[in-house]
């Protein structure tokens, strides 16, 4: 009781501020919360295109899940993209961001916006983009594969190039903004640390792994992050690219919900493959949470 | 006080969003409301006008496409022809409204209407895309729209593929001639011309096929006897087709409802086509293409023999009036057949369909009747077959194609019957689970080493395990 009444009161001394960030949770709560508590419950249901019409199905839907050879070779593709690029995206952005640093602040600038406006531009520019670079014919990859006398591939078309594929081209677009937190995070370190570091004799590559490296932990995890949520929910360079061919062989859960939902008109089953999704994903955020909590920042 | 105006305001913001996510209680379009000078039942005489009906038409095609032939847009055909209609029934009013595709080819402004409750009445698409519908449960029987000398005018090919036991579920306004289109320039040009087929049957083996086909392709200049397609689910007829030329592969059985494609005499269909690919004889990259990305191919001469000619007919004859690209002739000839087999019938393939979201109006469903019954007869449907590069389907309509080279092949294919490359053998529920599978078979397919048997195999298991889940 004495706990509702500290609650009340806090409203009312705050009101003012709660108002002004009334807009930003009712929009959450509109179209976020309900949706995903609606998505939730939609699993249990048997839908389609009348979804008042659904029928309760309990966890049939999740049990059928994981007998789907289409749903297990889609999740395991999505843990591979996952295992692929958000490594990649790491190191070569912390590589560029090491390389870009000690540069002029002019150069740092262009290359600040070189590697970033890929990111911008988005995956559906890049892809289309991409299309070409990978036509079997047409396409400049064979072009320059030719000169050295390898004969042509069909990227998008073949197993498992297609997973590759898909995966060159996420990371054109991925490594932009962690260049740019790595760079941040490079120029807070104090400079007497380094300073020191020369002074006991360390050389440029002992002074990346044993002091840049470990200050720029914080900025690492945060990177393993928000790359591990983003590449989980990839799918617009799969619809552009491959449609999730050869046979699912570059399929991702998003794109299988899309699918299920958009294409097959199986709301409950789409919805229950999401809720998996939503499962794993917080999975990975709890446990990169709690490594992240272990860093003290 | 402050308090409580933060409070209700918040309470209404909520209250209208929940309101707005409400689901509608059903996916049926309400009743019509009764018309503002509707009279009463009682003082209603002999006199009284008709009842208002506005039905809601909804046809694929984008704003601003013009038909075929005569270059006018479509909408304003549509208006035209439902200007003349409203003539003849004044109560009728059509909301007419034409709906693009989306990029993935599928029916999502349908889709998001049928969700939302709002479907629309009259529905005009391709046969697949209506049947998704229908195996929801959503459509009408269109069987009383339609009276005995229909019936007997159809091809019955097609019109086998509309019905499903004695329910008419969509109506056809158009199939889409499959003939193989041949790109006969480049075979001039190489000096091959003989080893094409010749009048008066246009028809060829499989094995003369895969001499001609051996003789035009020269990958090193970036020309290719012919393409598939598997990028997507999309484009299962232009493989399919392949299959009329091997009567004994039957795809689907419908007295058992199996899939039965796995069949050996199947296998060696399918071996056969797997050769054209094992001998690089084609586009590279069949898995992951689709019919958009090969149209470059054919317009520029990069690709000497297409399946679904009508469609590069079509385009061609586009491109060539345009001044896009160089002029070149070409002509359709029969697909092959085997040695021992019949010549292949003509696919007519991906016909454009009317189907009829369920009714709750009684007065409605009927002036929707006689609706889709006046634009069902040959001359208006004919119009719609000829627009969209396509022929008519019923043997009552008065057809020709100006172009000799096309003329002259399908003239003789008719003789040889018809064959719907689509629903091959008749077609099962589910069949857009089934369609889905099949694409990921035929990527599968396409690849190198690819087991025939085992792919084909597999594709079985899963669509026979699809269709036992049927209501």
């Amino acid at each position: 009781m004495t706990k509702l009444k500290t609650l009340a009161y806090e409203i009312r001394k705050g009101w003012t501020g709660y108002l002004f960030i009334a807009p930003g949770y009712i929009a959450f709560i509109a179209f976020m919360l309900i949706p995903l508590l609606f998505a939730i419950g939609l699993s249990f249901y048997q839908s389609s295109f009348d979804i008042s019409a659904r029928k309760f199905v309990g966890f049939a839907q999740y049990a059928q899940l994981f007998n789907d050879p289409v749903f297990i070779k889609t999740l395991f593709n999505t843990i591979k993209y996952t295992l692929v690029i958000v490594p990649a995206t790491v190191i070569i952005s912390m590589l560029l961001a090491l390389l870009i640093d000690p540069l002029g602040m002019r150069a740092q600038s262009f290359f600040r916006g070189a590697f970033y406006i890929p990111g911008v531009a988005g995956g559906v520019v890049l892809s289309v983009v991409w299309l070409w670079i990978f036509n079997p014919t047409y396409g400049l990859l064979n072009f320059i594969l030719g000169i050295f006398g390898i004969e042509p591939q069909t990227w998008l078309a073949t197993n498992p190039l297609s997973f590759w594929a898909v995966c060159i081209v996420v990371l054109t677009f991925t490594v932009g903004q962690p260049i740019i937190l790595f760079l941040a995070g490079l120029a807070s370190i104090p400079q007497d640390i380094m300073d020191a570091a020369t002074v006991d004799g360390a050389n440029g590559l002992q002074k990346t792994f044993f002091v840049r490296m470990p200050l720029l932990r914080p900025v690492i995890l945060f990177v393993l992050a928000t790359q591990t949520i983003q590449v989980f929910q990839l799918w617009e360079v799969i619809y552009m690219l491959t449609n999730g061919g050869p046979f699912n062989t570059s399929n991702s859960l998003v794109f299988l919900i899309f699918q299920t939902a958009f294409m097959n008109a199986k709301y409950g089953k789409a919805s229950a493959i999401g809720v998996v999704l939503l499962i794993i994903i917080l999975f990975f955020t709890f446990i990169q949470l709690r490594l992240w909590r272990d860093t003290d920042v | 006080m402050k308090k409580a105006s933060f409070l209700f305001v918040v309470t209404v913001i909520l209250s209208l969003l929940l309101a707005a996510c409400q689901p509608q209680a059903t996916a049926t379009p309400a009743p019509e409301e009764p018309a503002a000078t509707e009279t009463s039942a009682a003082t209603e005489a002999a006199t009284a006008p008709a009842k208002e009906i506005t039905i809601t038409y909804w046809a694929f095609g984008s704003e601003g496409a013009a038909m075929n032939e005569s270059g006018e847009l479509w909408t304003d055909w549509y208006n035209k022809v439902f200007e003349d209609y409203k003539a003849e029934h004044p109560n009728v009013t059509i909301d007419f409204s034409v709906k693009g595709y989306d990029a993935s080819g599928t029916t999502l402004f349908i889709d998001t209407a049928v969700a939302a409750g709002t479907p629309p009445d009259v529905y005009f698409d391709t046969k697949f895309r209506v049947k998704k519908y229908f195996d929801a449960g959503l459509m009408e029987d269109l069987g009383p729209a339609l009276t005995d000398a229909d019936l007997a005018a159809y091809d019955p090919a097609v019109f086998a593929g509309s019905k499903s036991g004695d329910m008419v579920w969509s109506i056809p306004a158009s199939g889409g001639y499959w003939n193989m289109i041949v790109n006969k320039s480049l075979f001039e040009k190489a000096g091959k011309a003989d080893l094409l087929p010749q009048a008066p049957d246009y028809s060829w083996t499989t094995e003369e096929f895969m001499t001609a086909c051996k003789a035009i392709n020269d990958p090193a200049n970036s020309v290719y006897c012919t393409a598939f397609f598997a990028g997507s689910p999309s484009m299962d007829s232009a493989t399919n087709q392949w299959l009329a030329g091997f009567p004994d592969c039957q795809f689907y059985d419908q007295a058992a409802k199996q899939y039965t494609v796995n069949s050996p005499a199947c296998v060696e269909a399918f071996t056969f086509l797997h050769t054209i690919y094992d001998e690089g004889l084609m586009v590279p990259g069949a898995a992951g293409l689709i019919d958009d990305t090969t149209d470059p191919y054919w317009l520029n001469q990069q690709v000497a023999m297409l399946g679904q000619g009508n469609w590069y007919d079509s385009i061609t004859k586009k491109a060539i009036g345009e001044g896009t690209i160089e002029p070149f002739e070409y002509m359709f000839v029969q697909f092959p057949n085997q040695p021992a087999a019949p010549v292949t019938p003509v696919g007519m393939s991906n016909p454009d369909v009317w189907g009829v979201f369920k009714q709750s109006d009684p007065d409605k469903l009927q002036a929707i009747y006689d609706l889709i019954q006046y634009m069902q007869r040959p001359e208006i449907a004919s119009q719609i077959a000829v627009g969209w590069g396509k022929i008519p389907v019923r043997s009552d309509a008065d057809y020709s194609n100006d172009d000799p080279a096309v003329a002259a092949p399908l003239e003789a294919a008719r003789k040889f019957g018809s064959y719907d490359p689509y629903f091959v053998n008749g077609v099962s529920c589910n069949y857009t689970d089934v369609r889905g599978a099949w694409a990921e078979s035929r990527q599968a397919f396409w690849q190198d080493g690819a087991d025939i048997q085992a792919v084909l195999d597999e594709f079985v298991e899963r669509a026979n395990g699809i269709i036992a889940e049927c209501p």
